[in-house]
């Protein structure tokens, strides 16, 4: 999965926002922010085709957090991203 | 750690900009691609001259716009707003458009409505914007005709129409003066018909930008209590019977309670309290400056449209640099020592802008915005009857 190229990640007055462009904007009329975590998943999705267990390792790796609340954390942000389409090559 | 929390939608907009607004970023533009215009309005501000070839040679190209929306992206632009004059007129609006709306900007437009063609409907599909708000003057033909020198009523509800069949978020907006005041209900009718937000006001600026001898007067506008009657009237229009009630009973009591603590408003419920109190009048309430900026079709930044100054050239000094003046620049700025007291301020909208267009002094009471608010509390009071049991049908 990775994520569509139809979303920009902009981190402005301290706050990570992603900004929908072209079509999705019309399936998302707004805004939504993320924290540094999820800032952090999104660059990785951005930048290369990702599994849900590799952003785990990778978030264990960058914050030193357990196994659990990581797979918890990644199956949330994934989660979402999914409901708001943001989501391409996605094989769930 | 904490979850991801993804938060969505609007309420963010609100508080970004707040943030921004606190810290001095300029999360909030406004382009205003061309001075140029195809009507001919009784109440413009920006449209004064009809030597369109002239006004064009003094643009900013699209270049010059790109590199500003460049550097601004960098100091946190997010919500831009592309204005006039009428900014489809511009030649090159679609290419300017495809650009900036692959940059990461909540883009929303102004516009006439009357230049709506196939060409941008279908750029529109590809890349939409946040929403679009059109002016739409009134209800005929005829209506236009005497406003805005063209017929264009048909050809501006069909462009309404166009972008609401496409999906795509639209405010109608009216400015209500003696030639178009007639059609205000059809206008909201049509905006409720066609499912866009829909704003109206009868409170016309003084075109200063065009005419530095026009302070206090705009010759297309109503008497200050006719104006403040009309903003009473949309109110009562744009909402629910009951609400426009409750409405109008809270700001009458809120003006009732402030006036009996001689605007000090210490009894709970008065309304926002004056912050701590300097001797002077309070600095700007809106974003303007603060984080918000206006760049004009010629190239200067200010703070706010309405405006005449202060204001940098964003060309010779940069983006960076203009914003980081005018940004100290607007927090001098205070506003009339009288309005921080009134009994009058919940329900009186008056801003920077007014009191220099007005008065020619950020810090001089606006009499004319005095009278027109005056004028909506009586309206409010009729409206409501005598003893505030009913209220008349719009």
């Amino acid at each position: 999965m990775k994520i569509s190229q139809n979303f920009i990640l902009r981190e402005i007055a301290g706050e990570y926002v992603i900004v929908p462009t072209g079509e999705a904007a019309y399936e998302f009329q707004g805004l939504i922010t993320v924290n540094e975590t999820g800032a952090f998943l999104w660059e990785k999705l951005q930048k290369d085709e990702q599994t849900e267990e590799r952003l785990v390792k990778v978030l264990c790796e960058e914050y030193e957090t357990d196994q659990t609340q990581a797979e918890k954390d990644v199956a949330e942000f994934i989660q979402r991203l999914r409901q708001q389409n943001i989501l391409a090559n996605d094989e769930e | 750690m904490q979850g991801t929390q993804m938060g969505s939608d609007f309420p963010i907009s609100t508080y970004m900009m707040q943030k921004a607004g606190r810290n001095g970023i300029p999360v909030n533009g406004t382009f205003e691609l061309t001075s140029r215009c195809n009507f001919n309005c009784r109440m413009c501000y920006v449209h004064g001259q009809t030597d369109m070839d002239r006004l064009k040679e003094k643009e900013l190209s699209a270049r010059q716009w790109l590199n500003i929306a460049e550097e601004a992206r960098e100091q946190g632009l997010l919500f831009l707003l592309l204005t006039g004059g009428e900014a489809l007129l511009r030649e090159d609006f679609i290419s300017l458009y495809e650009r900036l709306a692959v940059m990461g900007f909540r883009l929303v437009i102004n516009t006439n409505g009357s230049l709506f063609t196939r060409e941008i409907e279908e750029c529109f599909h590809r890349l939409p914007p946040a929403r679009v708000n059109i002016s739409l003057y009134g209800d005929s033909d005829e209506t236009y005709r005497e406003l805005c020198g063209v017929p264009a009523a048909g050809k501006v509800k069909e462009t309404i129409h166009t972008l609401r069949r496409m999906g795509i978020s639209v405010r109608t907006t009216m400015m209500l003066t003696p030639w178009n005041c007639r059609d205000m209900e059809a206008v909201c009718a049509y905006g409720k018909q066609e499912q866009t937000m829909v704003s109206m006001s009868s409170y016309l600026f003084p075109p200063s930008r065009l005419d530095s001898g026009s302070l206090g007067r705009n010759k297309g506008r109503f008497s200050a209590g006719e104006a403040g009657a009309l903003l009473a009237k949309r109110e009562q229009l744009l909402l629910e019977k009951d609400e426009f009630e409750k409405y109008a009973r809270h700001q009458l009591e809120i003006c009732r309670r402030l006036e009996e603590t001689d605007g000090r408003g210490m009894k709970e419920g008065d309304g926002a309290e004056p912050d701590e109190d300097d001797g002077l009048g309070l600095p700007i309430r809106c974003q303007a400056g603060r984080g918000a900026f206006w760049i004009t079709w010629d190239g200067k930044l200010r703070p706010c449209g309405l405006f005449t100054g202060p204001e940098e050239d964003v060309l010779s000094e940069g983006f960076t640099a203009a914003w980081a003046k005018i940004h100290a620049a607007a927090c001098e700025i205070r506003l009339p020592r009288e309005c921080r007291y009134c009994s009058k301020r919940e329900l009186c909208h008056v801003c920077a802008a007014m009191c220099q267009s007005e008065t020619g002094h950020f810090d001089v009471r606006p009499e004319y915005v005095c009278r027109m608010t005056e004028g909506q509390m009586e309206e409010y009071r009729r409206l409501l009857g005598e003893k505030g049991e009913s209220v008349q049908d719009a």
